[in-house]
């Protein structure tokens, strides 16, 4: 836990050096001052000192929603319109075991750099001077941000961004939950970390990480990997699926290894069976078994090419070859025939499936313009005699909601129908593609025999040539078959890999974390800070149904949304709540909480004095007052108010004047006893 | 009426012969094309994207057959690539005669179309001049129905669609079924 012991904004102007400081103890202040006095130029500086520029919608080291005063020019009270020539800004934090930071960055110039000034209880103080930016969370050596972590005991922890890149729980992602800015911040509940960074689930990350839930942050982390990751082996498995499917198609093999649906689909098909075995079951093919009849039949050919006996009355070699190529062709041809039937049909599929979405989507539009009213045709009248028009008369109707979802509901079962003919034909188309490739290596087979024998003379060397040709066919036939064999082996080698992937990824995510009683906690906090600062829909209803929903921490009252409930100035009590709840339930848990809020302007969200109240009346409660945490409140208020709150023993800091002031001279002997003045920054 | 009920009637005749029929109404609900609504806000959207004015005419105009063929495709967008090729093929008489002869029947035969502008032009909303179609005395009918459904994203497929037609060169021979 640590605490803001103090901010100062200092520079040099061309009418010499100015400064403004703000000092704070623990527990609850309320910061009052004018507008334009430095409220908020004090505020900003403590997130300009904690690199966290970017809340304000700011690029990384971009200081111009800072003041003039601190930038370009400034009224000093003497002088106006003073040319302001550098500044800087230092936070003294401090931690639970008394040592100190002083985080001092140059406002104007070398704005990416940050000195840092560790003050330690025993040691001597010690300075060093880091880079700033979120890139830095991943340098242990110069990065600022990785620096803070390790100061405040908080644990680098990795996030996943949309695009499945590796990131961290930055420091940005963290402080809209305890550094509300009066822009935005109150707009809704962390409403400014939404995208930042595009980590995926940040706003859930960042409530468990402040909780001190981290095993509930390594596991929600994992499961998004493991969603990246099925991203992937969706998409590898595919692939796997389209070469089993090129290979098998060059045989002439009708299989069906799928590589479609969810990745545990694919697992349970690819792993009840192997490649080998799909191919025995679909096509009926045994690589062993038909190499061995090949080689059979190579010996036998190889026998009657050299060593059989010969018939020279045999004439029937030329006219077998020839009539073998006329069959195989008239088979093609049929089969060619088939082919294009089918895929015609699936081409008509395809236009109806097409014409049936359009015709849904059609119907859902018809069906959202009559229930919502839009472009209802009630009550059309004649323009001449204003007798209202009868549709009947014109042979026309209008349909009602209900008939229209009965339509809907036709047509999207029409949708499944067509889809499964589509199916059943692309397996069909399947099958006849094989069957049109193995009749295409038959056909080149025979025809190439046919050639031989017809170029040969003789009947001995018709019968020879014949089944030379056989021979040679037989024998590309094996080196084919060990070709696809070596394939198939090479390819069950890949989905033997992607099978132990899918494994290793299901196995990601872990089990167990006490993230349920850390949210309970946190729960009955945001009821007690509910009820103290008169949010209305919790004060009408009570706390009883108040809840955050599973796993995104979105507060609910029954089943509403609280964010949607009470009046226009609720969402800031909820916003208000949320944060010093988080606070409150951090330092119970002893989770990851810095032990510091934030609020800019909370009195400027409410729209009456009424209102306004409410949240003076919840500064002067105990749970304000005694809070465990330090809570910063930047505001202005009236004198009758301010007297009201120090009544009430809240501390206020009034600013009257600007904070910016000129360096005051030092006291007589501090400055006999000084030789060389130190520069002014 | 026994003729009211044609599906009972079919159904008692086939358990009759020993089947066992399952009647569900409800798959025979009729077709969204056939509802008014939807016709008008059609019409509406192919009025509001591609009625112009021009030299003769100081309000925007639709010839009367290029709003009906232009309200069929709308409805059925999978179409534009038939009326595509249907367009692209006009030079040639012969295959131009070959060009699906299914989508000119259906646009030629659409009566409903009729029966929707007889309608639209009752209640004010059009006006038939001679071959053309204008605004009536309350064509803000027309224009109210296309801003809402524009502002509600409704009907984006029709919309898509009338705005590839536009690309898409119609001649009067081809309105006219040729």
């Amino acid at each position: 836990m640590i605490r803001i012991a103090s901010i100062e904004i200092r520079g040099k102007s061309d009418r010499g050096d100015f400064i403004g400081r703000l000092e704070f103890a623990p527990g609850l202040q309320v910061i009052s001052g004018p507008n334009g006095f430095g409220k908020t130029l004090a505020a900003e500086s403590i997130a300009w000192c904690l690199n966290l520029e970017t809340i304000f919608g700011r690029k990384e080291s971009d200081p111009t929603f800072f003041p003039e005063a601190v930038l370009e020019e400034l009224n000093l009270p003497d002088v106006k319109s003073v040319r302001v020539l550098s500044s800087e800004a230092q936070l003294t934090l401090e931690r639970h075991d008394g040592e100190r930071l002083e985080l001092t960055r140059a406002i104007t110039h070398d704005r990416e750099r940050i000195r840092i000034t560790r003050l330690g209880v025993k040691s001597g103080p010690s300075t060093l001077t880091l880079l700033t930016g979120s890139g830095t969370m991943a340098d242990p050596t110069i990065g600022f941000q990785r620096y803070l972590f390790e100061w405040l005991g908080w644990p680098p922890k990795p996030a996943t961004t949309f695009e499945g890149r590796d990131a961290f729980i930055y420091i940005e992602n963290l402080a809209p939950l305890f550094y509300i800015e009066q822009q935005e911040g109150w707009t809704d509940i962390q409403a400014r970390q939404v995208s930042r960074y595009a980590q995926q689930q940040i706003r859930e990350l960042s409530v468990e990480y402040l909780l001190g839930a981290l095993d509930a942050v390594d596991q929600r982390v994992a499961r998004q990997r493991t969603a990246t990751l099925e991203n992937a082996l969706r998409a590898s498995a595919k692939l796997l699926a389209d070469q089993a499917a090129q290979m098998f198609l060059k045989q002439g093999w009708a299989v069906d290894w799928s590589g479609n649906g969810s990745v545990r689909e694919i697992e349970g098909r690819w792993s009840a069976q192997t490649l080998r075995q799909a191919l025995a079951r679909d096509a009926e093919i045994d690589i062993k078994k038909q190499r061995a009849i090949a080689v059979e039949r190579v010996v036998a050919l190889r026998r009657i090419v050299t060593t059989d006996p010969v018939d020279p009355a045999n004439m029937s070699a030329g006219s077998s070859a020839s009539q073998l190529v006329v069959d195989l062709k008239q088979r093609r041809h049929r089969i060619n025939s088939e082919l294009r039937t089918l895929h015609g049909q699936y081409s008509d599929n395809e236009h109806l499936f097409e014409s049936l979405v359009h015709r849904i989507r059609s119907a859902t539009d018809v069906h959202r313009l009559k229930t919502t009213g839009v472009g209802r045709l009630a009550h059309l009248e004649c323009p001449t005699c204003h007798r209202e028009l009868d549709t009947e008369e014109f042979d026309l109707t209008e349909q009602t909601g209900p008939e229209v979802e009965a339509h809907i509901e036709a047509l999207k079962r029409d949708r499944v129908l067509t889809r499964q003919t589509m199916n059943a034909l692309a397996t069909v188309i399947r099958t006849t593609e094989a069957e049109m490739a193995r009749l295409d290596g038959e056909l080149h087979n025979a025809q190439r025999a046919l050639e031989d024998v017809t170029a040969s003379v003789g009947p001995v060397r018709e019968q020879i040539v014949r089944a030379a040709a056989n021979l040679a066919a037989q024998e590309r036939f094996i080196e084919k078959l060990d070709e696809t064999d070596a394939s198939i082996e090479e390819l069950q080698k890949a989905v033997d890999g992607w099978l132990a992937e899918a494994k290793a990824a299901h196995a990601l995510g872990g089990t167990g974390t006490d993230v349920g009683d850390r949210v309970a906690v946190f729960t009955k906090a945001l009821g007690q800070y509910l009820l103290a600062l008169g949010h209305s829909a919790v004060v009408d209803r009570g706390v009883a149904n108040l809840r955050l929903n599973g796993g995104q921490y979105e507060p609910y009252l029954g089943h509403r949304r609280l964010r949607a409930l009470g009046s226009g100035s609720d969402p800031a009590r909820l916003v208000g709540a949320y944060t010093l709840a988080l606070a409150a339930a951090g330092v119970t848990l002893k989770g990851l909480h810095p032990g510091v809020v934030i609020l800019d302007e909370p009195l400027q969200q409410n729209p009456d004095t009424r209102h306004l109240g409410l949240f003076l009346d919840f500064l002067s409660q105990d749970l304000a007052k005694n809070a465990k945490f330090q809570t910063l409140v930047f505001t202005f208020l009236n004198d009758d108010q301010v007297r009201k709150l120090r009544d009430s023993g809240t501390t206020v800091i009034t600013v009257d004047g600007h904070l910016l002031g000129p360096v005051p001279p030092p006291p007589p002997e501090q400055a006999r006893s000084t030789e060389k003045p130190e520069k002014a920054p | 009426m026994e003729n009211d009920r044609p599906l009972e009637r079919l159904a008692t005749l086939l358990a009759a012969s020993g089947a066992q029929p399952d009647l569900n109404p409800g798959r025979l609900a009729p077709s969204t094309i056939y509802d008014l609504e939807y016709r008008v806000v059609v019409v509406a959207m192919v009025f509001q994207l591609h009625a112009a004015t021009d030299r003769f005419s100081s309000r925007p105009r639709i010839q009367g057959r290029r709003l009906k063929l232009l309200q069929f495709i709308a409805m059925r967008p999978w179409l534009v690539d038939v009326i595509r090729g249907w367009s692209a093929s006009r030079r040639d008489a012969q295959r131009s005669l070959d060009y699906e002869q299914g989508l000119r029947r259906g646009f030629i035969s659409d009566t409903m179309h009729e029966s929707v502008m007889d309608f639209l032009v009752a209640a004010g909303a059009l006006r038939r001049e001679e071959l053309f179609v204008i605004p009536g005395a309350k064509s803000s009918i027309i224009f109210d129905l296309h801003s809402e459904a524009e502002k509600r994203t409704l009907f984006r497929s029709e919309v898509a669609a009338l705005h590839e037609l536009k690309d898409i060169v119609i001649t009067n021979e081809m309105l006219e079924g040729w």
